[in-house]
């Protein structure tokens, strides 16, 4: 009987998951699972709510991107009540869900991911966190600080609250912007669009040209990928129609509310976390690292992947050199870091352009709203994936049901897969070390879940 | 379902709980599940109590007085 | 010598540890006297040791822990009581921690069946609840005070990243620390007039009426608007700004630093604040919502079978 290797918690991510390593008599990895601890319940809570207001209660599925549930689910009630928000009650949306992506990058790259990178993934783990890099090098972590705090300042400043917002309501937005906040936010924004650039930079120099080596073998492994984009292939994050990429590259473009014919959803009896598949590739599941069935991933890198060109200038040259250098669609598990950087770089320049328009001031910010029985389906793009939110409503506008698509879920298979490729890889003859299972969980860390 | 309710009756002692005694004296059956609370007074079941009854997993209140 | 902290998160969403961080520069100081000697979020202590042979759930000593998040499955009990035993002090943090927070909602619930429904939606292939190597869930979700001491409770949804860094430093100075003790209203700039002609609270489905040039403080009190707010039954601790944080997005307050008083029933409260000022109660359409951060203890229970 061979042994199993427990890593647990998994650290650095954002929620609570355990690894499991099963060895063989010999010591080479004969299994691996990914166990997801968790299990709120939204989907069954939310019931008999006032659909009003379920956009505040589901943001608290999840404390790093509050804003893209509350957005989702604001669109999936309008679209419930069959409102459409008025312009500038949708640009102050979109404007709250791009500066979100902002501070959700500089989090996950620079305090979760970035340790192994900077300490180094086999140092010891008590230096091996933020807080090592605040004594390593205290200047950056200094700028980091202050740059993530300017991030969330700015959105608490405008909308109240950066944790679990309120401000996006049916019909558009709780409050307008006035002139002296969009000179501000504009202000700041350029602020963190050079430490964006900076931040990519530095990655490019410090991280990604000097663990190329790491980059190109751990984790990866070979799957389709799903993201948003425009009507002109251009990557979005708060609007757009999904896209669904085969590993050969071929796609098809679906609007969000057709989610059920593309996608569903497996369920394994030793995670509580549901993992979706391509449904439409008509292949059904498996996990196998040679022959996947319906795997596909989602996050930066799949965006990146899926969308043709970006629409603001510094991120379509990031993205121009990244292309040339690993193709399209790229594979390498530690490339999402890479896009991350990439999608900083557009957050920053996208939040500028809609300061920029002076049409964000309009008062005019919330359209009139009827409850009543309807139907809705709301997505955005998440920093961890495609957020799937579809709600069915009564004729009081109370919820009757709901299901709901998590960014993160996507990746679960996916990130298993990783796991298993990563520790095949690295522990063999039973031997192993902490640098060792830190690696692999540099797998999972990549996907940030 | 086997749903047995909890229900806690506050009883006065000079009349609903002098009952409940005669009850028990002459051998009369009621449920098990109904649980009696002597007090000197039904007025003196302060809102709170039900409340807190509840709470820590009564299904019904009676106050009798 | 440093002070030792240990954190953890329970039955959370990570919100808090976020408010942790915005405690923002100050942090940076403050970690020179502070070591922390567990906090997953962004520490790779494990629980069995850092090759996993361990056999007991293990975290080190430490004068301070923090716990987010409240108790739904066993792991989360044992977690929870192996903090208690390794931390001096305990505190638990946000309305999750100190009054079971959202996720108590699904006490209205059972929660076996409530879990088979979840794996049953449109997309959900057929299957059965994952019961294999993960951990078995308690009966209902239960704040932390209701199975080990907690010596200090520090609620929010986010709780506000001020308290957290003064609880810190009083803790740091020996001093005693002191949240508020009263109510979401009195922090609240708004115009009150007194007893107003509203009959019936309305659903959050239009805007308040305010100038947007003008401040706060020009603004008439959302519940004297007619607009649902939980101000009164809700302790203060989220004005940051002048004015309490929903309230700067001219939005109504839902009540997420919990009950005024410990041990207070929001929806009874605020029920009560409604009656006695001649508004129809009955004008609320969902009860139970009133109850959505604070539901543990007892508050919102199963729903039976009526016949």
């Amino acid at each position: 009987m061979g042994k199993v290797l427990t890593i647990q918690p998994v650290t650095r991510i954002e929620g609570h998951a355990s690894i499991a390593i099963e060895l063989d008599d010999n010591g080479n990895v004969k299994d691996t699972k990914l166990h997801l601890m968790s299990l709120r319940g939204f989907e069954k809570f939310i019931e008999g709510r006032p659909a009003e207001e379920v956009p505040r209660i589901v943001n608290r599925i999840c404390g790093i991107c509050p804003w893209m549930h509350h957005l989702a689910s604001v669109k999936a009630v309008d679209a419930c009540f069959g409102v459409t928000p008025t312009p500038a009650g949708h640009k102050l949306r979109e404007l709250c869900q791009v500066m979100a992506h902002i501070n959700d990058k500089i989090l996950h790259f620079f305090f979760l991911a970035a340790p192994d990178f900077v300490i180094g993934p086999d140092s010891d783990y008590a230096v091996r966190n933020v807080i090592g890099i605040v004594k390593a090098a205290p200047e950056l972590a200094q700028q980091v600080v202050k740059m993530r705090q300017l991030g969330q300042m700015m959105l608490e400043r405008f909308a109240g609250k950066a944790i679990h917002p309120i401000a996006g309501v049916t019909g558009g937005f709780a409050k307008p912007m006035t002139e002296p906040e969009r000179v501000g936010l504009l202000r700041d924004t350029e602020t963190l669009l050079d430490f964006a650039v900076y931040a990519l930079d530095f990655a490019k120099n410090n991280v990604f040209n000097k663990y190329l080596d790491v980059i190109s073998k751990l984790g990866t492994i070979t799957t389709g990928f799903l993201g948003t984009v425009d009507d002109n292939g251009a990557l979005r994050i708060y609007d757009g129609k999904l896209r669904l990429m085969q590993p050969t590259g071929e796609y098809v473009d679906f609007p969000c509310s057709e989610y059920t014919d593309y996608l569903a959803e497996h369920v394994e009896p030793w995670a509580y976390a549901k993992m979706p598949y391509a449904k439409s590739w008509k292949e059904g599941f498996s996990m196998d690292l040679d022959h996947p069935k319906g795997i596909y991933r989602s996050n930066t890198l799949a965006r990146i992947n899926v969308c043709d060109h970006i629409g603001t200038p510094k991120a379509q040259a990031a993205l121009e050199e990244f292309r040339a250098k690993f193709g399209r669609p790229a594979q390498f598990t530690l490339l999402y870091h890479w896009a991350r950087l990439i999608e900083l770089v557009y957050a920053c320049e996208r939040t500028i352009e809609l300061l920029q328009d002076k049409s964000i001031t309009d008062p005019n910010i919330r359209a009139k709203v009827e409850p009543k029985a309807g139907r809705g389906v709301g997505c955005v793009e998440a920093p961890r994936g495609s957020l799937i939110h579809d709600y069915t409503t009564d004729d009081n506008g109370c919820i009757v049901s709901a299901n709901l698509i998590v960014g993160t879920t996507h990746n679960i298979a996916p990130m298993n897969m990783s796991v298993k490729q990563a520790a095949t890889m690295l522990i063999k003859d039973g031997v192993y070390d902490q640098g060792m299972l830190n690696k692999v969980e540099m797998a999972v860390r990549a996907y940030d879940p | 379902m086997s749903y047995e309710p909890k229900i806690i009756a506050f009883c006065c002692n000079w009349c609903s709980y002098a009952a409940a005694d005669l009850a028990g004296i002459s051998r009369m059956e009621y449920p098990s599940n109904i649980r009696i609370i002597r007090v000197m007074c039904s007025g003196m079941v302060h809102p709170e109590t039900v409340v807190e009854a509840f709470n820590l997993g009564a299904d019904g209140i009676m106050v009798l007085g | 010598m440093a002070v030792r902290i240990a954190e953890e998160w329970l039955h959370s969403c990570s919100g808090c540890e976020i408010a942790i961080l915005n405690i923002g520069e100050p942090l940076v100081e403050l970690l020179s006297v502070l070591e922390f000697v567990h906090i997953p979020v962004l520490m790779d202590h494990k629980y069995y040791g850092q090759t996993g042979e361990g056999k007991e759930l293990d975290i080190p000593e430490a004068d301070v822990g923090i716990v987010s998040g409240g108790v739904a499955n066993e792991e989360h009990l044992e977690v929870l009581e192996e903090m208690r035993k390794k931390c001096k002090i305990l505190i638990a943090l946000g309305t999750c921690a100190t009054h079971g927070g959202l996720p108590a909602l699904m006490n209205n619930w059972d929660v076996g069946e409530a879990h088979k429904q979840i794996y049953q939606t449109v997309t959900t292939d057929a299957c059965t609840v994952p019961d294999q190597n993960v951990p078995k869930p308690l009966d209902r979700v239960y704040a932390l005070d209701e199975k080990v001491k907690i010596d200090l409770m520090i609620p929010g949804c986010p709780p506000n990243s001020q308290h957290i860094a003064g609880a810190i430093l009083s803790l740091l100075n020996g001093e005693e620390f002191k949240l508020p003790t009263k109510s979401v209203c009195d922090t609240c700039p708004t115009v009150r007039k007194g007893k107003g002609d509203v009959k019936k609270v309305r659903r959050f489905l239009e805007n308040a009426a305010y100038i947007a040039e003008e401040p706060i403080d020009k603004m008439r009190c959302l519940l004297e608007q007619g607009f649902m707010c939980m101000g009164p039954v809700t302790l203060a601790g989220c004005a940051k700004r002048g004015a309490p944080s929903c309230i700067i997005a001219r939005v109504p307050c839902r009540g997420c630093f919990g009950p005024v008083r410990k041990g207070g029933n929001q929806m009874l409260d605020m029920m009560n604040a409604l009656a006695s000022n001649g508004i129809d109660f009955k004008s609320v359409i969902d009860r139970k919502n009133l109850l959505r951060f604070s539901g543990a203890h007892g508050l919102i229970r199963q729903q039976r079978p009526t016949e």
